[in-house]
């Protein structure tokens, strides 16, 4: 059931005015249900698999907490850590792995090609392994108790709105949440809606016209320099109004339950390095990796050129944690690679304070380098990167690269129009806090009917669906 | 620093005290109720009033023995001169639907056996390329009746669709969201210009052809833009479910009222011939329809092709275009007949 669909609409309706209706001990069960509902819509057989995680979670988790010294909770910590990634390797890479080392035997011609191996991919895999394993590291770190209540625990882990797509929610945050009694108050009312509201617009209005306009660029095998900017811009802003679209929308929605999601961006466009743009940009796998992987493979407390490999081998595993395809690996690798130039860079200068032109050139500098890191994650191939990469330096511009820049700039211009005065103003909810209520109205039918009108139905799934 | 859009309810006391009020949200509901009352006094737009004005038509013209039924592309073709080519003896009706799919088809034979309006034989031209889309949201926003709109959430179970539908039968903007896209987009009025314009009716054989249309000038260079080509004809061949149980009604109810389906494929711009893997998927679909019911003919299997310069868009054939495959189709169309008496 995809958020963008009139199936999910009717569902959500449904589970608010049922939710709304029973009292505080029921609403935890009717959510738990709703939320299995919602998952197992895709494909009930997936449950098992969903259950199975949750059991090793829960099970790894309690036995952490009872066991007696620290050597059996370290046992039991890299138990269920290997267990919850096992399963993640086996659902989300064997067929990767299978047609790589096939293909290269074939190469050394040690055996004939086998082709590919069809594996289905259960939906949401890689974001509720993630959560798993942080709630079991958490625990084993002290930093959260172990949830001993079964259906409060999958609720943790099924809560409908970021279960399939994340945020990445740690259990301090969200366990909390589910075990008090919540109350819904005209704020998270009001404030769920615009979320919601521009939720939708982002993904539906921006992410997926922006998509009808790039899709066959990419499907190109020779470019030119200015098929390469369209292309990379406008894979920049989709990937931005498809994944922070459906952030907001989750968002928005367990508002309407009295629960807070974690924010997963904070203007990542306006970042002024790669190391910050990782503090803006899908903020709960940035967090993860950072407090999971990097941190445990030493961080930056072993010396620089430990800290350069570590970076690397972190966003090696957070470029592949999006997919098993060479792209995202490449893609990890550039991440790496730019976070340890700049770290070496900052090494070399050291910290300073930005002035207004420097912040500037700064921001500037950082999306180019988005730009090109967006373009290698979405080109299909690597014949595709390099002809790409070759065409930026060829610096041709096609004769309709005007035309198709300026049939992009409105849905550009719309993501400016409503985040830049919250940027701005520092006033998060800019938009709907403090506001006379025919403005805040007047907001929300602008972004309603920009959804009914400029809405592309039936369009692309959400890109981290399949992650 | 920059602000953060995470909340948290750090003093429930003063929250409850600062908490705003609703209303917001009710004047957001009143502006949308207002919005879509005060569109409601629009006229229709030209493809509601056409669907509307051809099958009520449908119910009271007399019946002619040949009835072709398809879509836009499909009423291109002038009955006039499907006659002429196939010769005089056989009366011949054009009765397809811009913007629309065999589900509509089938109503629309639904609605002829109840008027007792009923054809001899059915020419079903349908442009290969639009099977991957049941218009549902035309079919139920602007051509079925509340009881059709019912059978079909009663045959479906997509209650998620039928709400949607029915949403755009009583929102205009939903109802007319295609048009209002281009208008925001592309600035394109054609919507509003065409709120004065008489629709069209359902074309036959008592409609004179002129000597133009009997032999228009042929076009001497294509319009197609290869940039421009819609997604729907570069995508993989796709037979919606929906298409293929509503064909399967429609051949059904075809059947039981001893009416003859004879399937001919229209032709396609060369340059957008849909290659042979697309061809097989279209083809084997056709003899799987063809299985089923005894009562389906084809004419010409595969994906025919014509000369770009005879289309004016990747959709339509041209009046040359028309004329070109009038002529071929009616020629195929009076050996099948021989071939084939009743």
């Amino acid at each position: 059931m995809r958020f963008d669909s009139f199936d999910f609409i009717i569902f959500l309706v449904v589970v608010l005015m049922l939710v709304r209706a029973a009292g505080p001990r029921l609403r935890n069960w009717i959510l738990l249900v709703a939320s299995l509902f919602f998952y197992g819509w895709w494909d009930w057989r997936y449950l098992g698999l969903f259950g199975f995680n949750c059991f090793v979670a829960w099970q790894s988790a309690i036995r952490i907490a009872d066991a007696p010294d620290p050597r059996s909770k370290h046992r039991w910590c890299a138990a269920g850590v290997i267990a919850c990634t096992a399963l993640l390797c086996y659902f989300k890479y064997r067929g990767f792995f299978f047609e790589n080392v096939t293909a290269a035997l074939a190469r050394m011609g040690w055996m004939e090609s086998r082709g590919t191996l069809q594996v289905v991919l259960p939906v949401g895999i890689s974001f509720f392994t993630f959560q798993a394993i942080a709630y079991i590291v958490d625990v084993y770190r002290g930093t959260t108790q172990a949830c001993r209540n079964v259906p409060d625990f999958i609720l943790f882990k099924a809560f409908f709105p970021q279960l399939i797509a994340g945020p990445i929610e740690r259990a301090n945050n969200l366990l909390p949440q589910i075990q008090k009694p919540r109350a819904v108050t005209n704020s998270d009312v009001i404030e769920g809606l615009y979320l919601v509201l521009w939720g939708y617009c982002k993904k539906v209005v921006i992410a997926d016209n922006l998509a009808l306009k790039i899709n066959s660029i990419y499907n190109l095998s020779e470019f030119t320099a200015g098929d390469v900017f369209i292309a990379a811009l406008g894979f920049t802003f989709q990937a931005y109004g498809d994944f922070s679209g459906y952030t907001d929308i989750a968002r928005g929605i367990a508002r309407w339950f009295g629960v807070n999601l974690m924010q997963n961006f904070n203007f990542p466009y306006l970042a002024t390095s790669p190391q910050d743009f990782w503090r803006r940009w899908h903020i709960s796998l940035g967090s993860w990796l950072r407090e999971y992987l990097y941190i445990p493979l030493g961080g930056n407390r072993r010396g620089a050129f430990r800290t350069w490999l570590n970076l690397i081998i972190t966003m090696l595993i957070g470029g592949i944690w999006h997919g098993p395809a060479w792209n995202y690996v490449v893609w990890g690798a550039y991440q790496g690679m730019i976070l340890s130039l700049h770290r070496a860079y900052v090494a070399w200068r050291g910290e300073h304070r930005h002035s207004h032109l420097s912040r500037t050139l700064c921001i500037g500098g950082n999306l180019l380098l988005t730009l090109y890191g967006m373009l290698i994650f979405r080109l299909a191939s690597w014949d595709q990167i390099c002809a790409a990469t070759s065409a930026i330096f060829a610096c041709e511009v096609n004769p309709g690269f005007a035309g198709k820049m300026i049939r992009m700039l409105p849905y550009i211009g719309l993501i400016l129009l409503v985040e830049m005065p919250v940027f701005l103003s520092r006033t998060p909810w800019f938009w709907v806090r403090s506001r006379r209520p025919i403005f805040i109205a007047a907001v929300f039918l602008f972004l309603f009917y920009c959804i009914l009108i400029l809405g592309v139905t039936g369009g692309a799934q959400f890109i981290y669906f399949a992650f | 620093m920059e602000p953060s859009l995470s909340t948290s309810h750090s003093d429930p006391a003063q929250d409850a005290a600062q908490q705003p009020r609703l209303t917001a949200v009710w004047l957001f509901i009143i502006g949308v109720l207002t919005i879509e009352t005060a569109l409601q006094f629009l006229p229709e737009g030209f493809m509601t009033r056409t669907l509307v004005h051809r099958t009520e038509e449908m119910r009271y013209l007399p019946p002619t023995e040949i009835q072709l039924m398809g879509d836009s592309a499909t009423s291109a073709i002038r009955a006039g001169l499907l006659e002429h080519a196939i010769g005089t003896g056989h009366t011949i009706g054009n009765y397809s639907l811009p913007g629309t799919a065999p589900m509509f088809s089938y109503f629309v034979l639904r609605r002829q056996v109840a008027a007792e309006k009923l054809p001899k034989t059915i020419i079903l031209a349908p442009n290969p390329f639009t099977w991957g889309d049941p218009m549902l949201d035309r079919f139920l926003g602007r051509f079925a009746t509340p009881a059709e709109s019912l059978e079909f959430l009663r045959d479906q179970r997509n209650l998620g669709t039928w709400l949607y539908g029915s949403l755009c039968k009583i929102s205009y903007t939903l109802r007319y969201r295609e048009e209002l896209y281009k208008l925001v987009t592309d600035g394109d009025l054609s919507h509003f210009a065409t709120f004065e314009r008489p629709v069209s009716s359902v074309q036959n054989t008592r409609a004179k052809i002129t000597p133009a249309e009997l032999r228009p000038a042929e076009p001497k260079k294509s319009v197609l833009d290869p940039g421009n080509i819609p997604p729907l004809i570069r995508s993989p061949m796709r037979i919606h479910p929906y298409n293929e149980y509503y064909l399967d009604k429609l051949c059904a109810l075809a059947g039981a009222n001893g009416i003859r389906i004879v399937w001919i494929t229209l032709p396609v711009p060369e340059s957008l011939h849909p290659g042979e893997a697309r061809t097989a998927t279209y083809t084997s679909f056709i003899e799987r329809m063809k299985s089923r019911h005894s009562n389906l003919f084809t004419i010409a299997p595969g994906v025919p092709t014509m000369p770009d310069a005879y289309y004016s868009d990747p959709w339509h054939m041209n009046p040359f275009g028309a004329w070109v495959f009038s002529e071929r189709a009616g020629s195929q169309l009076t050996e099948w007949l021989r071939a084939n008496p009743r």
